[in-house]
């Protein structure tokens, strides 16, 4: 893989168990606002606890809880 | 009436807070958006009785799904559900105490928008077990509204919530303007956020766990990538497995007990005409489907499990990606599961699916999945196939389940490419809610209930339709009855598949509930052979032969037909109600009519000559 830019780099990027730290978000407009709604909002911490089998939805610890979202949607959220 | 409205995010506690509050038993699940409709109770206060809508569960005033939606109308307007009412005197926002900060933003919003408010902290045993339990009064001074807890499991911290409630509602302000935002901005739902991590550390009354739970996260196993997936298919398997082979030995004790109570009601009756309609149409067709209770009972039971364990939210997260292949989400799944106990709160809970693509298709799909009311019908047909072999059965059974699950995920990946509506950009997002034991009181009572309200339903219809099979079946004589003639009128349609017109018969009270195909089984051959039959129609049935042939009738390749049949064959007019009121249009749901029952024909066609080609009977 290329080597990944600072501001290139998003939740899908994340290693099990580190915590990074949301930066902001990229993507559809009413997307964004529903991922924000869960807590992915800029300067939060998010840790990603799992990756679902077959490529399927990652799971991230935030806010006290936890949140599935499929790969393309944690993809918008950038850190 | 004074109304009060219970508001906030899923699975925050809710409908677990409104049945303490007005008695009732709705089920609760440990899933978001287990709640999918409004419920309206009642709570005795000492000022009168005062009017509680509980709503699905909302991440903001603005929706974006049809639960949502229907949530946020409710709380702007209640009068579609209670006439005469407006906007709620109070709605209580509920708060899950373990993680506070997202239900926060709601509460803000719910100011701003002008509701009056109580905050209820929910699940102060999960917040002090993870180490973040918020002092009330502190809370209640940062957020300047009133602030209760409560334990909706339990039920402590209700007189006090009930006094509260009191309280305000005895100041009797009327309800201010309320505006409902039309959109929320991003950075808005920011604001909310800093504001709602200021109002929690300023709130804050714990520091480290208090020591209680697992120690096991069963999140290390069912979210394994490597793992999980097996470990969800043998949860999976077992379920449908246990249906059928767990339920074997219940089922010998209820035959016995179904028996002797037919036995004795049959020589309470004076001999004749009465006594011949209870014993050769009311019992048999009773027994033939009682018999089965103790499935319907297990399935109801062990879907209980799993409702309340937590279990369903991360089949949601492990079946995504299968289901998005063929055109579905995983918010498909919980639908597509509770399909097996009845289509039609399936095809409601399937309001939580965000896009209208993904929502239609899983709704055109449910009732591919075996329901409860074909238990019956499979658990009769498989008795017939592998008699006295409860395991084979058993397999047999969750090779059907299997079977209906694959029907399904076809239609649905052909459908997807057919469909001209565009597929949805909402994605996937999953909320998992942490794991509990489920409380065993509650799982038996709403087993109970379930089951009990399956017998009450399917009651009803058995009854009648034993009466007038067996009337249809003995007039103007045994030999050439009314049914008779029909059935010969039906039977050109089912030769092929080598049925006769005692099964036509049977399919066509299929439509009235599908577990009457069994009553009426059971009615036709009660009749035919006499009072020998009731209580032994398996061995009737085996020994059942063509008029003509005097070839048995239920061999493998008819009794695999009537099988495929079942699977199939869309018999259920209350689902098409539903599904039609759901779509807004009767286009899909008649398509999804005609579509099965011509699928079922030609499927069944072609299992039983396929059969015979290959030299089965």
């Amino acid at each position: 893989m290329d080597t990944l830019q600072e501001h290139d780099r998003n939740l899908t990027h994340a290693r099990k168990g580190e915590e990074v730290r949301v930066s902001s978000l990229k993507g559809h407009p009413d997307l964004c606002a529903r991922l924000q709604e869960y807590g992915f909002t800029p300067g939060c911490a998010v840790r990603l606890y799992s990756k679902a089998p077959l490529g399927g939805p990652m799971s991230f610890d935030l806010r006290g809880g936890r949140v599935a979202l499929r790969q393309s949607d944690a993809a918008c959220v950038l850190i | 009436m004074a109304l009060i409205a219970l508001a906030g995010q899923a699975n925050g506690g809710k409908t677990s807070l409104f049945n303490q509050l007005t008695g009732s038993r709705y089920k609760t699940v440990n899933y978001p958006g287990a709640t999918v409709d409004c419920a309206v109770g009642s709570l005795k206060l000492p000022l009168g009785e005062v009017a509680v809508l509980d709503t699905p569960g909302i991440l903001s005033l603005v929706p974006r799904s049809e639960d949502e939606r229907a949530a946020v109308q409710a709380l702007g307007n209640a009068s579609r559900l209670l006439p005469g009412q407006d906007i709620p005197d109070l709605v209580v926002a509920v708060v899950d105490m373990s993680q506070p900060e997202r239900a926060l933003g709601l509460v803000r919003q719910l100011k701003t928008a002008g509701f009056r408010l109580l905050v209820v902290l929910t699940m102060p045993d999960l917040a002090a077990r993870k180490g973040c339990a918020l002092d009330p009064r502190r809370l209640s001074d940062a957020l300047d509204l009133p602030v209760a807890v409560i334990n909706g499991r339990t039920g402590s911290g209700l007189p006090e919530l009930k006094d509260e409630l009191s309280r305000l509602l005895e100041e009797c302000l009327a309800p201010g303007p309320v505006t409902l935002p039309q959109s929320i901005g991003e950075d808005e739902i920011r604001a909310n956020y800093e504001w709602a991590e200021k109002v929690v550390t300023h709130a804050l009354s714990q520091v480290g766990r208090d020591g209680t739970g697992w120690g096991f996260d069963p999140d290390r196993l069912l979210l394994d990538p490597r793992f999980g997936f097996v470990a969800f298919l043998l949860v999976m398997t077992g379920l449908f497995w246990a249906i059928f082979a767990a339920a074997a030995p219940l089922q010998a004790g209820v035959e016995v007990l179904l028996a002797w109570f037919g036995k004795g009601l049959s020589g309470l009756m004076p001999t004749g005409f009465l006594a011949e309609l209870v014993s050769q149409g009311v019992v048999p067709g009773f027994q033939a489907v009682l018999t089965f209770v103790p499935q319907i009972a297990i399935l109801f039971l062990l879907l209980g499990i799993l409702e309340d364990s937590g279990f369903l939210a991360r089949g949601t997260v492990i079946v995504d990606r299968p289901l998005a292949l063929i055109g579905l989400n995983g918010r498909s799944f919980v639908p597509l599961l509770s399909g097996f106990a009845c289509a039609i709160p399936a095809i409601l809970a399937a309001r939580t699916i965000p896009g209208r693509k993904e929502r239609l298709l899983t709704q055109f799909v449910i009732p591919l999945m075996s329901c409860s009311a074909r238990l019956p019908v499979f658990g009769l047909l498989l008795g017939l196939m592998f008699p006295g072999e409860a395991w084979k059965a058993g397999i047999g059974m969750t090779c059907i389940y299997l079977a209906s699950l694959f029907l399904g995920g076809a239609v649905s990946a052909l459908l997807a490419r057919a469909v001209p509506i565009p597929a949805s950009k909402a994605g996937f997002q999953m909320e998992l809610p942490a794991w509990r034991l489920p409380l065993w009181k509650t799982i038996a009572s709403s087993t109970l209930d379930r089951t009990w309200s399956y017998v009450r339903r399917a009651g009803g219809s058995i009854f009648l339709i034993s009466v007038v099979f067996w009337l249809l079946n003995r007039f103007p004589s045994p030999e050439h009855s009314l049914a008779l003639s029909a059935g010969r009128m039906l039977e050109p349609m089912f030769v092929p598949m080598g049925w006769d017109w005692r099964i036509a018969v049977g399919l066509i009270a299929a439509f009235a509930a599908r577990e009457v195909f069994v009553s009426a089984l059971a009615v036709v051959f009660a009749v035919q052979g006499g009072d020998a039959a009731v209580g032994k129609l398996l061995q009737v049935m085996q020994s059942a032969t063509h008029a003509e042939t005097n070839h048995p009738l239920f061999t493998v390749s008819s009794v695999a037909a009537l099988m495929v049949w079942f699977l199939i064959a869309m018999q259920c007019l209350a689902t098409t109600a539903v599904f039609r009121k759901e779509s807004g249009s009767w286009t899909y749901p008649l398509l999804q009519m005609a579509g099965y029952l011509v699928l079922g024909w030609v499927a069944a066609f072609v299992t039983a000559q396929g059969l015979q080609l290959v030299g089965i009977p």
